[in-house]
């Protein structure tokens, strides 16, 4: 008990990264499957090599380059706004790719409809469109922002303390492996929770087609 | 005249898919264009809905210009006035494009609320009648997904004509349905075009349907019209 104690000082750090970088990074990705889709060649080659770029490269580099790289020009953002800005940068980039296959598995035909009944570009993306994506993806959508809870743990690199790093000190100084086996215990419960949330969401959303 | 479509020349890459094509289409008439596969038909379609932009020629709705040719140039109608135009037009798709998402009732009142600003309740007694007058009044809380074919169809038929447009086109009717619901069909675009004065542009091959429906009936063959019949000719050619 007294271990688990010790070791949720780190919940805070962990939840909060967790929580900042998703709801960054979320509207971020649907801005970057939209730019990834433009029908200006530039901006969708822009798009495609941002995407690379942040899928290609392990996110605790990009963490370490944000935090470290940038600061080093001068541009300093403190720790915890680093990590969310490479987190949100990342994940943006894998929520942009599910949005972007999401929209075109949309039968092209229903945009043309709802534009002969005389709906603007908009109102298509968001009252047609959007529904549709969002059900279509939820999974997909789900599997990444349970990796981002277990991401959070890249946030020792910049001297952060989270779950894991008490974790580790306490380890480290009783040499003992229990609260290596607790701090799996609350990833759990926390990916838990998260599981149990988006099935009760993809059953709102739920519909035939 | 409701549609006047003169002229129109269309063709991707180095393959002419229209050539020459004229169409007109009055109040209250039902004109179908018959072809086979790859005549053209679907295409003449998408250029009249302003799904596509034709190369030449000129297409009128109730004299208001989706493009026109003039001394070689074609110009086109803007975003907003291709939007103007299409308060006078509605299109029923071979495979419906029903919202998936939404049930029979939100499918048929979201054009009214959302673009011709109708009050909800208002909106939903407009869809409701539609509906019921389509055989489909118990049918407004169920999803798309609940409907046979011949439900789909007429959810589309009831979206399209629940915002009251002049000319509607249907794009292959009865791909998709068997014969007691073709005789259907027939009496519903019978109606439309008899009571409600819709003037109709049907693309199909299937001759016998086109046969009951028609006023007229055009033939397509390679992009161009080949032929043109009265609903009498027609009859006399294709017989049960």
């Amino acid at each position: 008990m007294g271990y688990l104690v010790q070791i949720l000082d780190g919940l805070g750090l962990t939840v909060g990264v967790f929580l900042v970088s998703l709801i960054i990074s979320l509207p971020l990705g649907i801005l970057v499957s939209c730019l990834r889709l433009s029908k200006i060649k530039t901006v969708s080659k822009v798009t495609e090599i941002y995407i690379w770029v942040l899928r290609g490269t392990p996110l605790l580099l990009q963490i370490m380059f944000v935090f470290f790289g940038l600061a080093s020009i001068g541009i300093k953002f403190g720790r915890f706004n680093s990590i969310v800005f490479a987190f949100a940068l990342n994940y943006s980039a894998y929520f942009g790719e599910i949005f972007r296959s999401g929209i075109q598995s949309i039968e092209k035909g229903q945009s043309e409809a709802a534009s002969i009944l005389g709906f603007s570009s908009i109102q298509i993306n968001l009252k047609i469109i959007l529904p549709q994506v969002i059900k279509r993806t939820l999974p997909s959508i789900g599997n990444e922002v349970i990796t981002l809870v277990k991401d959070t743990s890249l946030v020792y690199a910049v001297g952060q303390s989270d779950i894991l790093k008490y974790a580790k000190g306490i380890a480290v100084r009783d040499a003992t492996l229990v609260p290596y086996l607790i701090a799996g215990g609350v990833y759990l419960v926390l990916t838990y929770i998260i599981t149990k949330v988006f099935e009760s969401v993809e059953r709102k959303v739920n519909y035939e087609e | 005249m409701l549609l006047q479509a003169e002229g129109l020349f269309k063709a991707f890459n180095d393959t002419i898919v229209l050539n020459d094509i004229s169409i007109n289409v009055e109040c209250g008439e039902v004109v179908s264009l018959v072809g086979q596969s790859g005549a053209g038909k679907t295409t003449v379609l998408r250029c009249i809905t302003g799904l596509e932009k034709c190369d030449r020629g000129s297409i009128a709705i109730n004299n208001k210009y989706i493009c026109k040719t003039e001394n070689g140039i074609t110009t086109y109608a803007t975003k907003n006035e291709l939007a103007i135009i299409r308060h006078e037009l509605g299109m029923v798709f071979q495979s419906y494009h029903l919202f998936p998402h939404m049930t029979v009732l939100e499918n048929v009142t979201l054009a009214l609320t959302d673009v011709y600003k109708v009050m909800p309740t208002e909106a939903n007694e407009e869809a409701v009648k539609m509906l019921e007058s389509l055989g489909l009044g118990e049918k407004i809380d169920s999803k798309p997904s609940q409907l046979s074919g011949g439900q789909k169809q007429r959810v589309a038929i009831a979206r399209s004509c629940v915002t009251k447009p002049k000319l509607l086109c249907f794009d292959e009717p009865t791909a998709a349905l068997d014969s007691a619901l073709v005789v259907e069909m027939v009496k519903i675009i019978r109606s439309l075009a008899r009571e409600k004065g819709i003037g109709i542009l049907i693309i199909s091959h299937d001759e016998k349907f086109v046969r009951d429906v028609s006023d007229r009936v055009l033939f397509i063959e390679h992009g161009k019209i080949t032929r043109e019949m009265t609903s009498e000719e027609y009859k006399s050619v294709i017989r049960d």
